[in-house]
């Protein structure tokens, strides 16, 4: 395990930048999560990590060792494939033991038996080990791919590379294995650099995430810090469930007169409401507004709401009933509101 | 087409198929006069079947037979294996690498390795004749393997490059990271997945080489000839021996299908699936 | 490392495809004789070979047997490809005896097609006349000995048009025969609009290889009819191999063979760069076919 520097990292297909000067220092034993939408460029950092890419410019450093040139069987990284890339001619047990069995890797046989069970209870795969991966459902296969990266922790691997490994389970497995996985680095000390597309998957297992959009890094920070302080509108725009609210000001509107009312930086073009910031009211003040659609989830509703300066989704109990098509009015907690200015960058706001 | 058409279709194309093997079969078991009174068709009720050819296969003709025979399966194994093992590498390479000479690339480099098969063998062989006579190599078992190969090479780079370029890199992407280098890579996860392409590519090869009689004609004339050279020296009479012809053509076919039998099994194998989403 | 993996494929082509071609070239342009005689005498052989009527035969004859054997072959394959491929039993027996003609060298095709054909003793006639049908000269009457050849080569080759093709099939995805059953599609909509389309690389690549060999026909009418009657039956290989080696002609056989590889590579390298397209994008050759088969079937619906 060591720490890994990403220094000024490029790197283009063709002429297209896949990743634009990506520059981040993931920490030793730390859980480090690249969240982005599909094709901002996880997938190419993971694999530029891995080795399996050159970088066009810039520099992957394990520890004080720069890595460029080194090719991947001798980093000594883990890595589980978004395309699972499982070895279709071998068994499963014997996918799990293919990295064990590695030239030069000293590991004995009743270890690498011990390591192939324990990973294989861990996924719940242990009725499968003697099967070929044609034979396995999707959501199998990919536990596979993930426990051939896992079996390895602890024997000396230097970062474990996880590209959306638990994107195709069903809703139940994946909640659970989001856990375990959490508890198993944190058991092994093992870094680790995990891709997903999906807020709550990234923020509930990572140490620091790093946002990329378009290749380019626009926010590193703990769940907390990117959550209470959002660097832009777009990085805004990707967080939360449901997301923030982001509402256009004109200067003119009903919204903006409140926003100033209550302190709203003079520059803010765009203002920031979590779901739950907001409460609504059918009798007086607030921003005037129409239900448009009501989601029921138990406990909780989601009410999406048309006001003035967009649409807004609010969290409320679902005690209160409303009607689609009913005028309503919405009160945000302003003291608590994210401002952004013209350019998008993050101006004000937010205090918890 | 209905299951019936199918049927019939098989049906008739069967018939068709194995009339002539079957006939080959038994004018092995005919004496010379049974074969130009005939056509006898029916073992036992035309004809009394004799077992003249194959005493003379086991006696007078044994040694001449068996050198053919034996040179035949020589040749056709080693230069099939060497073939499609060289074919391999170079498969891969073309599937994975991108060459460049001045302005050739893989494809051309492609074309200029299949190419060789387009050329008539008939283009060939005067000059090579003059070439292994200059280095002494007619009529040698090495030379034979080593014109057999590369008669073949052409064939196997062709097969195994469409077979290889099929292969996920994510799989050799896998296995690098899992901690091996380039040749465990090929050799640990490419060739097996690459087999049902090399039992294709190897049963071919041993087709051609069986089957070959030209090159033979031309390269070899007395340690090293082949079965097609060895029954033709038979039939040079004032009237072939065409039941002796026959109990050989029969012999001759047990090699090529206990490949094609052996090899079938590895074809059949869907080796690819399971392996990426 | 790179350069190592494709380096015995060129050594080969270099020392033992590159010469003898260069050498055979030099021989076109001279009068050689096998004796050892003869000099340069440009392109003499060549204008030759235009008013030559042996060789317009042959060469006529070649291409004959390529364009109706290569397509009578294709299209028996593929039959026999469908049929065997849907199959529920006994699927590797039958594969097993539809390729039986294969793993006979032709040399011994031609003895047992010899004997099969003979007007007197053979069994073809012996059925001929058994039905009440006159004999027929197979190997002796310059169009029946044409019919034979193309009918050996048939039985020879045939086999290797199914493996191919029949290798094909398994490859392709199911996904669009179980939407095509869902859509109520029949046999032979399922067949053009899916099927066949969906096999052109593989038919490609099958009838490439065939006419390749199919040009180069040479053993099969070397054993059964030596090119006769009347060259009726010659090839191209055959006229080269009797005038350069029979003959001693060394120079004007080479010619032959010049010209023979000119066509053979003209048509290849046509058909490769076919070829090379259709297999670069099999993803959308399949879409394409599936897409169009959809419309269709909408316009059955609404229609």
């Amino acid at each position: 395990m060591s720490q890994v520097e990403l220094r000024s990292l490029t790197k283009h297909y063709g002429r297209q930048p896949a990743l634009d000067n990506v520059e981040v220092s993931i920490r030793d034993g730390e859980f480090f999560v690249i969240f982005g939408r599909p094709g901002a460029g996880k997938s190419t950092t993971l694999k530029v990590i891995a080795g399996i890419e050159d970088p066009t410019d810039g520099q992957v450093v394990f520890g004080d060792q720069p890595m460029n040139g080194i090719p991947p069987q001798r980093r000594n990284v883990a890595m589980a494939f978004e395309s699972y890339a499982l070895y279709p001619h071998i068994s499963v047990a014997a996918n799990l033991e293919f990295p064990l069995k590695a030239p030069g890797r000293s590991i004995g046989i009743d270890e690498r038996q011990r390591r192939i069970s324990e990973v294989a209870e861990l996924l719940e795969i242990t009725p499968l080990l003697n099967r070929r991966p044609s034979q396995l459902s999707g959501g199998q296969r990919q536990r596979v791919s993930l426990g051939r990266a896992l079996v390895r922790s602890g024997t000396g691997v230097s970062v474990t590379l996880l590209d959306e490994p638990i994107a195709h389970l069903d809703a139940r497995l994946r909640h659970w294995l989001r856990g375990e996985l959490r508890h198993y680095q944190q058991k092994a000390d093992t870094t680790t650099v995990y891709a997903s597309p999906d807020y709550v998957e990234a923020f509930a297992v990572a140490d620091r995430l790093m946002v990329l959009i378009d290749g380019r890094v626009r926010q590193v920070g703990t769940p907390l810090e990117i959550q209470t302080h959002p660097a832009d509108t777009d990085v805004a725009g990707m967080i939360g469930d449901p997301k923030m609210n982001l509402l256009g000001l004109d200067s003119s509107g009903e919204l903006a007169r409140q926003a100033r009312q209550h302190g709203a930086h003079p520059a803010a073009a765009t203002v920031g409401i979590w779901p739950t910031d907001a409460k609504l009211d059918r009798t007086q003040g607030g921003i005037p507004g129409t239900v448009y659609v009501v989601e029921p989830l138990g406990e909780d509703a989601i009410v999406r709401v048309d006001v003035p300066g967009g649409r807004m989704q609010i969290k409320t109990s679902s005690s209160q009933t409303y009607r689609p098509g009913e005028p309503i009015n919405v009160h945000p907690a302003w003291e608590r509101a994210h401002y952004f200015g013209g350019d998008g960058a993050r101006i004000g706001g937010g205090a918890l | 087409m209905d299951r019936i058409r199918r049927l019939a279709l098989l049906g008739v194309w069967g018939l068709f198929a194995i009339f002539p093997v079957y006939w080959m079969a038994i004018t092995a078991f005919k004496e010379q006069r049974d074969i130009y009174q005939g056509p006898f068709v029916v073992p036992g009720v035309d004809f009394q079947p004799t077992l003249q050819s194959w005493e003379y296969i086991a006696g007078t003709g044994r040694d001449q037979i068996l050198l053919g025979f034996g040179n035949s399966v020589l040749f056709a194994a080693v230069s099939s294996f060497l073939a499609v093992v060289i074919g391999a590498f170079a498969a891969y390479g073309l599937a994975r690498y991108k060459y460049r000479f001045g302005p050739f690339t893989n494809s051309d480099l492609s074309f200029l390795i299949v190419s060789q098969r387009i050329m008539p063998p008939i283009v060939a062989v005067i000059a090579l004749f003059a070439m292994f006579r200059f280095v002494g190599l007619l009529d040698t078992h090495f030379g034979m393997i080593l014109v057999y190969t590369w008669f073949n090479l052409p064939l196997t780079v062709f097969i195994l490059t469409d077979f290889m370029s099929r292969i996920p890199v994510e799989i050799e992407h896998a296995a690098a990271i899992d901690g091996y280098g380039k040749f465990d890579q090929i050799r640990k996860v490419m060739l097996p997945l690459a087999m049902p392409g090399m039992a294709a590519a190897y049963l071919l090869s041993f087709f051609f080489v069986w089957n070959d009689f030209l090159l033979a004609l031309m390269l070899t004339f007395r340690d090293a000839q082949t079965l097609p050279i060895v029954i033709t020296a038979l039939s040079a009479q004032m009237e072939p021996r065409w039941w002796l012809i026959s109990a050989i053509g029969l012999l001759a076919i047990i090699p090529p299908a206990l490949a094609a039998i052996v090899l079938d099994r590895f074809m059949e194998r869907q080796v690819l699936r399971g392996g990426i989403r | 490392m790179k350069y190592l993996l494709i380096a015995p494929p060129l050594a080969f082509f270099f020392a033992i495809s590159l010469i003898p071609l260069v050498y055979t070239v030099w021989l076109s342009l001279t009068s050689t004789n096998i004796a050892g005689g003869g000099g340069w005498v440009g392109f003499d052989n060549y204008a030759r070979l235009l008013a030559d009527t042996f060789f317009r035969q042959a060469y006529g004859n070649t291409v004959l047997f390529v364009v109706i054997g290569v397509a009578a072959q294709y299209v028996l394959g593929l039959a026999l490809a469908l049929a065997v491929h849907s199959l529920t039993r006994g699927q590797r027996l039958v594969r097993l005896a539809i390729l039986l003609p294969l793993m006979i060298a032709p040399l011994i095709v031609g003895f047992i097609w010899q004997t099969l054909l003979d007007s007197r003793y053979g069994p073809v006639n012996g059925l001929l006349r058994a039905v009440g049908i006159d004999p027929v000269a197979w190997l002796t009457d310059s169009s029946f000995a044409f019919i034979s050849i193309l009918i050996v080569d048939a039985w020879q080759w045939t086999p290797f048009v199914f493996l191919v093709l029949y290798a094909g099939l398994r490859t392709l995805p199911t996904e669009p025969f179980e939407a095509a059953r869902v859509d109520g599609a029949s046999g032979w909509r399922t067949f053009a609009d899916i099927t066949f389309p969906m096999l052109i690389p593989a038919s490609i690549a099958a009838i490439l290889l065939r006419a390749i060999e199919a040009f180069k026909l040479f053993d099969i009418v070397f054993y059964i009819t030596g090119g006769g009657p009347g060259g009726a039956t010659g090839t191209v290989s055959l006229l080269g191999y009797f005038t350069a080696l029979r003959s001693g002609n060394m120079g004007y056989g080479a010619a032959m063979t010049v010209v023979l590889l000119l066509t053979v590579i003209a048509i290849a390298l046509t058909s490769l760069l076919i070829l090379q397209r259709a297999l670069s994008r099999p993803d959308l050759s399949g879409e394409q076919a599936f897409a169009r088969r959809q419309s269709r079937t909408r316009e059955v619906e609404h229609g």
